[in-house]
């Protein structure tokens, strides 16, 4: 299947938001990323846009906002 | 809840130690629960998107990074093998395991097998390309297909 063309995001990009969004998932004080932090994260390595803000409505609106990624 | 933590911790303890989901009854064993008020605590887990069940409400869909049932993304670390829901989570396990790792996935655009070795600072240089369809404000309309 065929989808529209989105931003591309290197290893090296996705290696830092596995680390921010798992590295602690075993553990009892593990937490998600809020929005506001998804969005500093995301930024911090690059990922800048509407595409990658989880309260944008730019794409229609959506339920990230209200709860996490991943 | 102090029993939500509790079963949160033993879906993840044995994804980490088996590679497959838990069913019911294994959570609640390795969480010391009766089962009705582990399948309460799935629930629960489910409405705060720590899990994804099925529609049964009680087999383990999702526990992100890992995936409950077979998908393309596997990934092989110290003797065991495990799915994730995408390469994001594919990294994800290995991050989340802190220990090395294999990634097996395929390139969406030419099908073609693809072998990832992953460090615990994370994979060597790469030119691969990780492509998202999904802008991050509707991750969770559709989890699955994200």
């Amino acid at each position: 299947m065929r989808y529209p063309l989105r931003p591309l995001v290197t290893m090296e990009q996705l290696w830092e938001l596995a680390r921010e969004w798992y590295s602690t998932r075993l553990q009892p004080d593990s937490r998600r990323p809020q929005p506001a932090e998804m969005r500093k994260i995301f930024g911090r390595i690059g990922l800048v846009g509407e595409f990658w803000d989880p309260q944008s409505d730019a794409f229609g609106g959506g339920t990230a906002g209200a709860g996490t990624g991943g | 809840m102090e029993l939500d933590l509790t079963v949160k911790l033993a879906i993840y303890d044995h994804f980490a130690a088996v590679g497959m989901r838990p069913s019911l009854d294994e959570i609640a064993a390795r969480a010391g629960a009766p089962v009705p008020e582990t399948r309460e605590a799935l629930g629960r887990l489910r409405a705060q998107r720590v899990l994804v069940l099925e529609a049964d409400a009680e087999s383990i869909r999702m526990a992100p990074p890992f995936s409950g049932i077979p998908t393309q993304h596997r990934v092989t670390s110290a003797g065991l093998s495990y799915y994730a829901n995408c390469a994001w989570d594919a990294l994800g396990i290995p991050a989340a395991l802190h220990r090395p790792a294999t990634v097996h996935s395929r390139c969406e655009e030419s099908l073609a097998p693809l072998e990832l070795a992953v460090s615990e600072s994370g994979p060597g240089t790469s030119d691969w390309l990780f492509h998202c369809v999904v802008p991050a404000a509707q991750w969770w309309d559709d989890i699955v297909f994200t």
